[in-house]
């Protein structure tokens, strides 16, 4: 830790890799350090948001929107998602090569040691590295694979700790003021009917199957998206009476 | 002037009669505010087996009992990574104890902090190697506690056995607290010789080289005076029951994954070629061959009782290959009575059968004069009655273990003493054994075993293994994180000393089993 430096730090044990960033394999699995390693941080650059008011003769329109620019958290919810094989995507031809005709066809992207070792010091430092690599050919179990790659909910891969920029139309009311010709003949001093809704559009740039506006960022679980419920949209009719 | 007066003693009084009413509110009546003796000792006690990280389900795929079908776990696939030293904060708990004692019970905690401080600093010492031991308690005056030499960490681990035991032979009075014992100082007294063997013997390969530790000498004094297990009964075990909070861990409300832990060859290939009908009472027959629902085609339906509905999985195998087979039930899950009994069977942290096979190779080695062949068959046996007694007769799968079954099987071919051949087969009968005994029990100290005996072997695949160095089992954990962070220039002065260099490596050997 350096002075000056920013403290809200994610660390986890990142993947092996060789100096060009690919993900080292052995026998086809990919390997994580033994060393945790800083990889995001947590505190978002920005955070926007806009409310507005407009009208138009009897017209009345509510627009709030907000979001979040940078900011990472882990998300147990893409992991688990994948380690289930629940993800979407899981839903491809390696799974099917497996499980329909009983084949094993993924390879793993990355590399493969082919000879020579790496020496570390106790925070993970390279002390010596003679390893020479070689693309990662090893034909394994889709599952397998990505039952490591998306490892148990207890520890978290790389690739899931995710940016968490997003915007959202938090609320969107629209009014029309019934007009007072109309209402005083009713008895009444003001009238209007409207439409609203809540959590209309959600926009994630990396968040794609949970909601990084609720990233545990405020409970003890702190940089954790903790298998979120997804935000609740709620559509509502509004009619207001005043006598 | 009188106002501001009145107002200081209305803000005294208020505040005053604020923290008071505080105070009470923020006692919880359920819970106590004082600790006792008896209370850390309970705490210290049952927390004994907290020293395996990350937890104890997994080690049973370290010592290659059992393959996991959920998903490739690291140590059965041989990936070790971070220790700990976690546990060893619980003994300024053990210090308390001791603190608060009376003058009648003083000395039955003070043998049960030496106990329990031998205990912890043998386990770290055999992760890890070098840790430290002397400054390492007194946070006060060691910030940066120094690290110990392996070697000195043993005579101090064997000093404070040696004192445990002093006070528990002084002790007249039972003290209060202890689930295990009741407390009885007699008990604890065996407990700690037992321990001390256990600790002599991992020294063994040091023995001849090391006059200092006085590894044989001290061993035979400890034979010689008897203090030991003399039955099960004396077991340091722990029990579970139907009570909440105190079930069966292995339970499947508690380990929903057991349904897809599958024997290994490793255990089920030596029961099968002996005969053993431990078989039987360690595992369930596969799914597959004994129930007609999901009997595969061409297979005939097989008996609880037939050794046939048993084959172990390879745990070096691919994962997939394997999991195949736990997929369509053709796997041989724990035996019924630790998946779905909450009393489950006891787990074992120090043992009758397990004191006589270090007892065996003693005097298979010559260290105490003796009757090896005696040792290694009352080890066997205690295994048996302890399986027998442990899991009710609905759970075995219709075989039952008699006393004339126990005789036959130890003239087995495989089992019977090898007295008229070599040594080291006499010793690898006794390691065999061992491991057989360990199912579920003390299974880091399988591990510890198999790094200094090699036997039985650990099977190795290049192809598979997850450790850097592609043909072997990883030796050590790594020293734990916050050792690197907080206490780093001691920790390169540890690595330096134990391998001259300041790397950190699963595959290097400690001084212990070099």
């Amino acid at each position: 830790m350096k002075k000056g430096a920013r403290y809200d730090w994610i660390d986890i044990y990142d993947w092996d890799r060789d100096p060009d960033g690919n993900i080292i394999h052995n026998g086809g699995i990919p390997i994580k350090q033994s060393f945790k390693s800083k990889v995001a941080n947590l505190s978002p650059d920005l955070v926007w948001g806009i409310t507005n008011t407009l009208q138009y003769k009897a017209f009345t329109l509510i627009l709030s929107i907000d979001g979040r620019v940078g900011g990472n958290s882990f998300s147990r919810t893409h992991q688990m998602l994948w380690n289930s094989g629940a993800h979407v995507d899981t839903d491809n031809q390696y799974r099917y090569d497996e499980v329909v005709n009983g084949k094993n066809t993924y390879i793993g992207e990355g590399v493969k040691v082919v000879s020579g070792s790496v020496q570390r010091d106790p925070d993970g430092n390279i002390i010596e590295d003679t390893r020479v690599y070689a693309p990662n050919d090893v034909v394994v179990s889709y599952e397998a694979y990505i039952s490591r790659y998306h490892d148990s909910t207890s520890k978290p891969s790389r690739q899931n700790v995710l940016d968490e920029t997003f915007f959202k139309i938090r609320n969107l009311s629209l009014i029309y003021t019934i007009p007072k010709s109309l209402s005083s003949k009713m008895r009444m001093s003001n009238a209007s009917i409207g439409l609203t809704g809540q959590n209309l559009f959600l926009w994630a740039k990396e968040y794609k199957y949970a909601d990084p506006d609720k990233g545990g960022s405020s409970d003890s679980s702190y940089g954790y998206e903790n298998l979120n419920s997804p935000s609740q949209r709620y559509l509502g009719v509004n009619i207001k009476i005043g006598f | 002037m009188k106002l501001r007066i009145y107002s200081l003693i209305l803000i005294v009084f208020l505040a005053s009669s604020c923290t008071s009413s505080f105070d009470d509110l923020n006692t919880n009546p359920d819970k106590t505010t004082q600790a006792t003796s008896a209370m850390l000792a309970t705490k210290l006690i049952l927390g004994l087996d907290a020293t395996s990280s990350p937890s104890q389900w997994q080690n049973e795929f370290l010592v290659k009992r059992i393959f996991w079908g959920e998903q490739m776990d690291n140590y059965q696939y041989n990936r070790i990574e971070k220790g700990t030293f976690e546990y060893i904060t619980y003994l300024m708990n053990a210090q308390k104890m001791v603190d608060f004692s009376s003058e009648s019970d003083m000395n039955g905690y003070t043998g049960l902090y030496y106990f329990i401080k031998g205990w912890y600093f043998y386990r770290a010492t055999m992760d890890m190697g070098d840790i430290p031991y002397v400054e390492a308690l007194d946070v006060v005056n060691h910030r940066f506690p120094k690290y110990d030499s392996q070697k000195d960490v043993f005579k101090y681990i064997l000093d404070d056995l040696s004192k445990a035991n002093d006070f528990f032979s002084k002790s007249k009075q039972s003290f209060n607290g202890d689930p295990f014992y009741n407390g009885e100082p007699l008990k604890w007294q065996k407990a700690t010789n037992v321990l001390r063997l256990k600790v002599l013997m991992a020294l063994q390969k040091r023995a001849d080289d090391t006059p200092d530790l006085q590894v044989k000498e001290t061993f035979a004094s400890i034979v010689a005076d008897n203090i030991l297990f003399e039955s099960n009964d004396d077991n340091l075990q722990k029990n579970y029951s139907d009570i909440n909070g105190q079930t069966n861990p292995y339970h499947r409300s508690s380990t929903r994954s057991i349904e897809v832990y599958a024997g290994s060859k490793m255990i089920i290939d030596p029961l099968k070629e002996y005969k053993d009908y431990r078989l039987f009472y360690y595992f369930a027959p596969a799914q597959a061959l004994v129930d007609p629902d999901y009997l595969p085609e061409g297979q005939t339906l097989l008996l609880p009782n037939d050794w046939n509905a048993y084959n172990g999985l390879a745990v070096e195998a691919p994962f997939d290959q394997e999991q195949k087979k736990i997929a369509t039930y053709m796997h041989n899950r724990p035996n019924d009575v630790y998946r779905l009994s909450y009393v489950g069977v006891p787990c074992i942290w120090l043992g009758y059968a397990d004191m006589n096979f270090i007892i065996a190779e003693a005097v298979e080695r010559g260290w105490i004069t003796g009757n090896a062949k005696e040792y290694y068959e009352k080890g066997i046996r205690a295994s048996f009655e302890f399986v027998r007694k442990t899991v009710p007769s609905e759970y075995n799968n219709n075989m039952p273990i008699t006393d004339e079954y126990i005789e036959a099987y130890l003239q087995g071919e495989h089992v019977a003493y090898k007295s008229s051949g070599n040594s080291n087969d006499r010793l690898k009968q006794i390691w065999m054994q061992t491991y057989l005994a360990g199912y579920f029990h003390m299974n880091r100290d399988a591990f510890y075993n198999h790094r200094r005996t090699g036997h039985p072997a650990f099977p190795i695949n290049p192809e598979t293994n997850l450790n850097d160095a592609k043909d072997k089992i990883p030796v050590r954990w790594l020293y734990p994180d916050n050792e690197s962070t907080t206490n780093k220039e001691q920790l390169l002065i540890a690595l330096r000393n134990q391998w001259g260099t300041e790397v950190e490596d699963v595959n290097r050997l400690m001084w212990v089993i070099k």
